[in-house]
C-alpha cells in the first residue's frame, strides 16, 4: 500500500491538500472580462496558446498587456508583416519590435528559445501549427529563465494533441469581438465560452447594428441596376 | 649622449616553433606536448631551431638533419621560413608596445627596446623589467635578454644567453669582455686575421684603443669596435605599430571539420581579447579568413551590434556562423582581424530593476544574427507617406535609427491594420463592407502612382479585411485587422 502511494506521488498523480501550490503571478490582460474569468490575467511567464484563424481580433486581443512596457516584442514568423503605422497609434515603440522570418520550424523554435532566455524581452509571439511536447517543455523551461512570455498562435484544427501549456485558449469572432474558450489553465479550471466585448476600443471592428450593413453583393447589385 | 642610454635586447632563439600552434598544453607551455620538432635550414640542412622534447633526445642546436632524425625516432621536421618569424615578431612588438615606447625590429628575431626613456615612467629598472616580463611570458614564446650601454652590445650578450638586467656599467663590461669573438657579427675572416695577430678574445679586442685600430685594420672593425662600446652612434629605427588587430595562424595539420577550428581561433580571439582590453576597446566586427587547401580563401564575419571584447562571447557568435559555412577543400590557416572597433562606451543598466537581464537586447541581435544571417532580423520603421506598403519600411537591425515622433504627422484616427500584406493579392472570397471607403490617391510623382478607395470588411468566417477598389472596380486584400 505505502510503496503505491509512494510510487503514484513519484509520478505526481497525487495531489497533497497540505501542498499549497506555489500561485502563479497574473497581468493583467487589459479587458475585464477576460481577467476575471483567468483570475488575473495572463501569466507573467510560461507559454499561452491562441488557437484562431487569422484576422479575428486575436493580436488586438494581446496589444493592451504588449503596450507600455521595456523589453523587446519579437514576432516570429508572423503570416504577414507588420504595419507600422498601427502599431505607432497603438503607443508602442518602433524600436521594441523585433520581426524574425525564417524559412524552417526549427529556427523558429530556436530563436524563440533564444530570446525568451535573453531576459532582453517582454513577450515573444510565434505563429507556428506543428508543435511538439518537448517543444513546449523547452519554450516552457527558456521562459522560466528569462522571466519573459510566450505566445504561439495555431490554427483551429490543430488542437486535438494536450500539450504542456500553461494556458490555451480557442478564439473565435463574433460580432462585437471575440469569443473565447479556456482549453486549459494552469491551476484553475477550463471555462465555458465567454465573450468579450471589443467595440469600444475598436468601433470600427465591429457589428453595431446589423441594420445598417449593406451585403456586398447586393451593394453591386444596386450599382448595376 | 650615446654611452648613458640604456638599451635591452630579446632574442627569441625558437620563435618560429614557439608560433606555430601546437594542440596540446598550449595554454601554460607551448611545449609540453609529446613530439619533438626542429626546424631546418634547408641550405645547410642543420638543425637552427628545436624544441624540448627534441632537446631531450640529445639534439642540439646546429647538428645535421640525419643525426638528428637518428636520435629521435617520431621526429616532426619544418623546413626554416623567416616570414613566420617577421610576422610573429611584430606580433611581439605589437604586445610590447602596449608597456614600453622605443621597440626596433632586429630581423628575424631580435627586438631591441630603449630602456632609458622608460625608467622615469616604472621607477627603476627592476620595477620595469618586472612589468615587461610580466607581459612577455604571456606570449608563450622563448626569449634571451640583456641590457646594455650600447645597441650591439645589448644583442651580443643576449644572444648569449647571458639573461642580464643591470645599469651597471662595469658589470656590463665585465661580462661583455668575456665573450669569445666568435660570438661576435665579425665575418670569419676578420677574425682569422686578429687571431693571426694575437688577439684571441673580446677582452683583448676592447683593450685596443680606437685610433691604434684604425691604423691597422680597415674601417667596419673600427666601427664595430665603436658601436659595440657606445663611443660610435648606431642607427635605430623604431618601429610604430598600426592601430588595428590583425593576426595569422598556421595550424599544424589540415583542418576538415570546422568544429576543430574552434581551438585555434579562441587562442585568436584570447590575444584579440588582451589586445582590445589594454586599448579599452570594443571590437564591432570581426573577419576570419580561412586559407584553404586550394589556395582559395574563405571568409567568415561576425558582428556584434552591442560591441565586445570577450573572446568566449565571439566564439559563441563563431561557432554559430560556422555552421552554415561549407569549404571546398581543408583549412591550413586562419586569420582574425578586427575591422570595427571603438573605445568602450558605459553600460548603464539598472542593478536592481526587477528583471535580470542576461543579455541584452543588442546581445540578443548579434546572436540571432549570427546563426540566421543579418536579412532575417528585422525591425520595422515609419516613414510619414500616405501609401501604407512605403510607410512601413523594413531595416536591419544595424542600420537601427529612431522613429523622430515629432517629425511624424500622421492623423491618429486612421485605422490601419496590423498585418499588412506585402503584396496586395486579388480578392477572392466573399465579404461584407463594414466601412469605408477611404481614398487614397498620391504618388503621381515618384513612379508608384496610387489611387485606391480603402474599406474596412468583413470576411465569411468574421475576420476583419482591409481591401480596396481600384478606379477598374478590381478588388484586392491588402490587410488583416489581426
Amino acid at each position: 500500500m505505502q510503496n503505491l502511494i509512494d510510487l503514484l506521488e513519484k509520478r505526481q498523480l497525487i495531489w497533497n491538500g497540505r501542498h499549497q501550490q506555489k500561485s502563479i503571478l497574473m497581468e493583467s490582460s487589459g479587458y475585464a472580462e477576460l481577467d476575471a474569468q483567468l483570475s488575473g490575467g495572463f501569466p507573467q511567464k510560461g507559454v499561452v496558446m491562441l488557437h484562431s484563424d487569422c484576422g479575428i481580433g486575436e493580436l488586438r486581443l494581446l496589444l493592451p498587456s504588449l503596450i507600455n512596457k521595456q523589453g523587446l516584442c519579437v514576432f516570429i514568423n508572423p503570416p504577414a508583416l507588420l504595419d507600422a503605422e498601427f502599431f505607432y497609434h497603438q503607443g508602442m515603440e518602433l524600436e521594441r519590435i523585433l520581426l524574425i522570418n525564417v524559412h524552417s520550424a526549427n529556427e523558429a523554435l530556436w530563436s524563440a528559445e533564444q530570446c525568451l532566455k535573453s531576459g532582453a524581452c517582454e513577450a515573444v509571439l510565434l505563429w507556428q501549427n506543428h508543435l511538439e511536447i518537448h517543444h513546449i517543455q523547452r519554450l516552457q523551461l527558456a521562459s522560466d529563465q528569462g522571466e519573459c512570455r510566450q505566445f504561439i498562435f495555431r490554427n483551429q484544427a490543430q488542437k486535438n494533441i494536450s500539450l504542456p501549456v500553461n494556458l490555451s485558449l480557442t478564439l473565435q469572432a463574433e460580432e462585437r469581438g471575440i469569443g473565447i474558450t479556456i482549453n486549459k489553465r494552469k491551476g484553475g479550471w477550463p471555462a465555458p465560452k465567454f465573450s468579450i466585448d471589443m467595440s469600444t476600443n475598436w468601433p470600427s471592428l465591429a457589428l453595431h447594428n446589423t441594420g445598417k450593413v449593406i451585403p456586398f453583393s447586393t451593394s453591386k447589385a444596386a450599382k448595376q441596376r | 649622449m650615446s654611452t648613458s642610454t640604456l638599451w635591452l635586447y630579446l632574442h627569441f632563439p625558437s620563435l618560429q616553433i614557439d608560433s606555430v600552434f601546437l594542440e596540446q598544453g598550449h595554454h601554460s607551455n607551448p611545449h609540453s606536448s609529446q613530439q619533438a620538432l626542429v626546424v631546418i635550414n634547408g641550405r645547410k640542412n642543420s638543425v637552427i631551431q628545436l624544441n624540448e622534447q627534441a632537446a631531450e633526445q640529445g639534439i642540439h642546436v646546429g647538428m645535421g638533419l640525419g643525426s638528428a632524425a637518428s636520435l629521435c625516432r617520431d621526429l616532426s621536421v619544418q623546413a626554416y621560413e623567416p616570414n613566420i618569424e617577421k610576422k610573429r615578431l611584430i606580433e611581439l612588438s605589437h604586445w610590447l608596445y602596449m608597456v614600453t615606447s622605443d621597440i626596433s625590429l632586429c630581423e628575424t628575431n631580435g627586438l631591441l627596446l630603449r630602456v632609458s626613456n622608460m625608467l622615469t615612467l616604472y621607477d627603476g629598472l627592476a620595477s620595469y623589467w618586472a612589468t615587461l616580463k610580466q607581459h612577455l611570458d604571456s606570449q608563450h614564446v622563448h626569449y634571451q635578454y640583456s641590457t646594455a650601454y650600447s645597441p650591439l652590445a645589448a644583442e651580443l650578450l643576449a644572444k648569449a644567453g647571458l639573461n642580464l638586467i643591470s645599469d651597471n656599467h662595469q658589470q656590463i663590461l665585465s661580462y661583455l669582455k668575456q665573450q669569445t669573438l666568435h660570438q661576435s657579427r665579425l665575418p670569419d675572416k676578420q677574425i682569422t686575421k686578429l687571431h693571426r695577430v694575437g688577439i684571441k678574445s673580446m677582452e683583448a679586442l676592447l683593450a685596443i684603443p680606437v685610433a691604434e685600430l684604425s691604423k691597422r685594420f680597415d674601417l667596419g672593425l673600427v666601427n664595430y669596435v665603436g658601436q659595440l662600446n657606445g663611443t660610435l652612434p648606431q642607427a635605430v629605427h623604431f618601429y610604430h605599430p598600426p592601430k588595428q588587430f590583425e593576426r595569422y595562424m598556421e595550424l599544424l595539420f589540415e583542418v576538415s571539420n570546422l568544429q576543430l577550428l574552434e581551438k585555434p581561433l579562441l587562442r585568436l580571439l584570447g590575444a584579440l581579447e588582451d589586445f582590445l582590453q589594454i586599448q579599452h576597446h570594443y571590437a564591432y566586427e570581426l573577419q576570419v579568413i580561412l586559407h584553404l587547401r586550394n589556395k582559395q580563401q574563405h571568409q567568415v564575419c561576425a558582428s556584434s551590434a552591442k560591441g565586445d571584447y570577450l573572446a568566449r562571447v565571439w566564439m559563441d557568435l563563431f561557432s554559430l556562423r560556422f555552421e552554415s559555412v561549407k569549404i571546398t577543400s581543408p583549412v591550413l590557416g586562419l586569420s582574425l582581424s578586427a575591422n570595427k572597433t571603438k573605445a568602450k562606451h558605459q553600460d548603464n543598466t539598472d542593478l536592481f530593476s526587477g528583471k535580470r537581464e542576461t543579455r541584452s537586447s543588442l546581445e540578443l541581435v548579434s546572436i540571432l544574427q549570427a546563426k540566421l544571417g543579418p536579412e532575417a532580423i528585422k525591425h520595422i520603421q515609419l516613414i510619414d507617406d500616405p501609401r501604407p506598403e512605403i510607410s512601413t519600411q523594413l531595416g536591419t537591425y544595424q542600420n537601427h535609427k529612431h522613429t523622430n515622433k515629432q517629425a511624424l504627422e500622421i492623423d491618429s484616427k486612421r485605422l490601419r491594420p496590423s498585418l499588412l500584406l506585402p503584396k496586395p493579392t486579388l480578392l477572392r472570397e466573399r465579404v461584407t463592407l463594414i466601412e469605408g471607403p477611404e481614398r487614397i490617391s498620391t504618388g503621381w510623382w515618384d513612379e508608384h502612382p496610387v489611387i485606391r478607395d480603402y474599406f474596412i470588411a468583413r470576411g465569411h468566417s468574421g475576420a476583419w479585411l482591409w481591401v480596396f477598389r481600384t478606379p477598374e472596380q478590381n478588388w484586392y486584400l491588402h490587410g488583416v485587422f489581426s
